[in-house]
């Protein structure tokens, strides 16, 4: 996948406002795109789909139409959500509270000093490049697991819930050996180098250890018996 | 005893009596010129009787003819009198015809003195004795007449006229009672006198004269008359007091100020109201110069006003302040009427004040109340219109410094494009403008001045309020189409105030609007002329307002919004009146229409 140059979306019904941001966003080197309203951005949203740049919303608040609170809401149904800079013209705490807990990058009210605004956009779109990656990561392991065998996949979530290889052999009733084979491919098919790191991969993809491990294992007065 | 002699003396000392006892009355009252006249005329009737009686008794022609001048002399005393008598008694009476009357027997009474023997003989020629019914004798004349008599008879004749004249006209004037005495008593005297003499003059009758009898007759009726006239005035007189003491009580009494005026502009009178408010006394206040009593910048005024009230009827109705003792003022509102003599000369004013300070206080009290609720009015419509434009002011802030410094960093990076940096301070500039027209329509919005009337342009001030709500439109998405009459003429106005009438009614429908179900969410401005006033309605197509809360609409703190003060709509009809114009709210098919009307500006005033 190629890195696009980032882009900086500016959603404001004023064309002056709109035109100046954007200019101001070019001295500082940044890509922008005007909207005049959230209906026009979110039609270029759609069409965009999520094969696109990383980005970050410059959004006003009081707009006709779509406001910027509810672009907001509409945009945080998505997982793939952008990060949003408020910039409003009469912001007040309690509007500033909610938008901050739905994610908001920064509230930031006009007229604003450029490089408050340019560290929230910069902030944005770092924001918006670590989630992308971290996408990307949790897609890469989604398939390593799916290279995994019903059998190797058991071992891994016995192998991360700290059970030991006698352990594991005795739950799931095969010999210590094969359980030590099947371990070794799951480390070289999720490529971890020791069980620290599987473990922090599969927490990263969201393998479930522990729950359906204890179920797997008889209690030890069985295997002793055994 | 001789019988003509005690009777002629009776009758001589009767009339005599009757009339000293009226020139005592007209001495008791120089303006009622009628005592004079009967007192003449009874001097007359008793000189009369006397004459009489010298006659009849006179032994030589000589003496004769010397009584007879002074008989007639006398005859005139009483007639020309009752002439006069009877026009200030009987008001129907003619003027000229009495002047007449008085002309010819001022004539005959000249002759009477020129002619060798008397206005009744040219010549006498002989005495002769005559006998009574009862035997005792007493003397008359034998001689040629003197043509000049009949001037006498003539005038007496036309008395009679003038008597009957003036008792009929007076009769008909509604006044029969008067007319029948002085009138029918006179006639009816004079022509058994006048007839009964002349008969005697020219011996057809052989009998004495008997002129002082019908007149003591005829001076007795008018005595009645008069006396009846006395009784009824001494009747007035104590209704009068009755009246005066009701008033007097009143005057003390009453809780208002009653202060009379002299025509030099002086107190005359001042009741005891008026001495406890002032807090002089009565003899402080008499013939203390009234503009003494007033403030300083009054004087001019109250003077030119006194002069005014000399010439005319005085306004019924004027506010004065008075200065009293302490120096405190107080305020009264006056009615005054000018009082006059009988003849229309000035006598000067009669005022009665209410103290109306307290009322005065109260009602400025009243008025700063309302300004401060109307100016919280004004601050609630202004509160919430404050985030509009602020909002408004903020976007061209916030462009201006956008732009301002991305145009710092392209030149900090070094080789500028000189287009970009252009276009750059275009912006600003334009920008800049636009705030400035936000404050601009603030500060108009802001000003607490009093009220300036001013020749405003419906357009244009509909115009400067559609901008200032825009934003408010905009956010509820609302479109307002303007229609107006392109007749429509300039109205004369406050303008912030027909700002905010305009504009709480367009935030009145704003707000309906919001509350509408989904559907065109519409606001249509109109104006057009009426006879004299422009007519600006505010139409929206909201749910309407309910019909039980129409009547109250503009009640101050009626509201049908929750939340609502009730003041913005009281607001406009406080406004609205106070230009002279009204407001009235209807329902209509889409939703509700609010009216006003304003005054047009009068033609070339100002510029056009």
């Amino acid at each position: 996948m190629t890195e696009l140059e980032p882009v900086v979306y500016v959603v404001d019904d004023d064309a002056s406002v709109r035109t100046s941001l954007t200019r101001l966003l070019r001295s500082a080197g940044l890509r922008a795109e005007p909207f005049g309203s959230a209906a026009e951005f979110l039609d270029r949203e759609a069409m965009l789909g999520s094969a696109r740049e990383s980005a970050c919303i410059i959004l006003d608040v009081r707009m006709p139409g779509l406001d910027g609170l509810q672009l907001q809401a509409r945009l945080a149904d998505d997982d793939e959500s952008l990060p949003i800079v408020f910039l409003t013209g009469h912001g007040d705490i309690p509007m500033a509270v909610e938008t901050m807990r739905q994610g908001a990058v920064d509230f930031l009210t006009k007229p604003v000093d450029d490089e408050r605004l340019l560290k929230a956009v910069r902030l944005g779109l770092e924001r918006d490049r670590a989630s992308r990656a971290r996408r990307e990561q949790i897609a890469g392991l989604r398939k390593r697991l799916e290279t995994l065998t019903a059998r190797e996949l058991q071992v891994l979530r016995c192998v991360i819930a700290g059970a030991l290889n006698k352990q594991i052999a005795a739950c799931l009733g095969i010999a210590e050996k094969t359980v030590k084979i099947h371990r070794a491919r799951v480390m070289e098919k999720m490529r971890a180098t020791s069980v620290a790191e599987l473990v922090h991969l599969s927490g990263l993809a969201g393998v479930s250890p522990i729950a359906t491990a204890k179920r797997a294992c008889p209690p030890p007065a069985a295997a002793r018996r055994e | 005893m001789s019988i003509l002699t005690i009777a002629w003396s009776m009758c001589g000392a009767a009339s005599f009596m009757l009339s000293l006892l009226h020139l005592l009355l007209w001495s008791k009252d120089r303006e009622a010129r009628v005592y004079l006249l009967s007192a003449v005329m009874t001097f007359g009737a008793g000189a009369s009787a006397l004459a009489e009686l010298a006659l009849m008794s006179s032994e030589s022609i000589d003496a004769y003819r010397a009584w007879i001048r002074w008989e007639n002399l006398f005859v005139f005393l009483i007639l020309v009198p009752m002439v006069w008598f009877v026009r200030i008694r009987l008001p129907g009476a003619r003027r000229g015809l009495a002047l007449l009357i008085t002309a010819m027997w001022s004539v005959a009474i000249v002759a009477n003195w020129w002619s060798p023997s008397s206005i009744v003989y040219s010549e006498i020629n002989a005495l002769k004795q005559m006998p009574t019914l009862w035997g005792e004798q007493f003397t008359i004349a034998l001689g040629t007449p003197n043509p000049w008599v009949h001037l006498a008879n003539l005038a007496t004749v036309l008395i009679v006229f003038y008597v009957v004249d003036a008792a009929i006209r007076t009769w008909r004037n509604g006044d029969a009672r008067k007319a029948i005495l002085v009138g029918g008593g006179v006639a009816v005297f004079i022509v058994l006198g006048g007839v009964h003499a002349p008969l005697v003059d020219s011996g057809v009758l052989e009998m004495p004269y008997m002129v002082s009898f019908a007149f003591l007759a005829i001076v007795l009726a008018l005595s009645y008359e008069l006396v009846s006239e006395a009784v009824l005035a001494s009747h007035y007189a104590r209704a009068i007091q009755v009246a005066e003491t009701r008033w007097r009580t009143l005057l003390t009494n009453v809780e208002l100020a009653v202060i009379g005026i002299d025509p030099q502009g002086k107190v005359s009178y001042a009741n005891p109201f008026l001495q406890r408010l002032t807090g002089y006394s009565s003899d402080e206040l008499l013939g203390r110069p009234i503009t003494t009593l007033l403030p300083e910048a009054d004087h001019a005024e109250a003077r030119h006003r006194l002069e005014l009230a000399a010439r005319c009827t005085p306004r019924a109705h004027s506010r004065w302040d008075l200065i009293c003792a302490r120096g405190e003022r107080r305020s009264l509102a006056w009615s005054s009427v000018r009082l006059s003599h009988d003849d229309g000369r000035y006598a000067g004013l009669l005022s009665i004040g209410e103290d109306v300070t307290p009322r005065l206080r109260a009602e400025r009290d009243l008025e700063r109340t309302r300004r401060e609720l109307e100016r919280v009015g004004r601050a609630n419509v202004l509160g919430e219109l404050v985030s509009a434009l602020a909002h408004e002011l903020n976007q061209p802030l916030a462009a201006i410094l956008s732009n301002a410094q991305a145009a710092q960093r392209f030149i900090a990076a070094g080789e500028p494009d000189l287009a970009e940096l252009r276009a750059i301070l275009n912006d600003i500039v334009e920008d800049d403008k636009r705030a400035g027209q936000v404050i601009h329509r603030l500060r108009l919005m802001l000003r607490k001045d009093q009220p300036e009337r001013e020749r405003l342009s419906v357009a244009e001030t509909l115009a400067e309020v559609i901008g200032l709500v825009q934003p408010e439109l905009d956010s509820q998405g609302v479109s307002a189409q303007v229609e107006l009459d392109p007749n429509l003429p300039p109205i004369l106005a406050d303008r912030v105030e027909v700002h905010q009438v305009l504009m709480n009614l367009l935030v009145n429908s704003v707000r309906a609007l919001a509350e509408a179900p989904a559907g065109p969410r519409q606001i249509w401005i109109s104006g057009v002329r009426t006879a004299d006033q422009a007519r600006i309605s505010v139409e929206d197509t909201g749910p309407g307002v309910p019909e039980e809360a129409l009547p109250r609409l503009f009640e101050p703190f009626f509201t049908t919004r929750p939340g609502g003060l009730g003041i913005g709509l009281a607001l406009c009809r406080r406004i609205v009146e106070a230009h002279g114009g009204t407001i009235w709210a209807e329902n209509t098919e889409n939703g509700a229409r609010l009216t006003f009307t304003l005054p047009q500006a009068p033609r070339g005033d100002g510029h056009d």
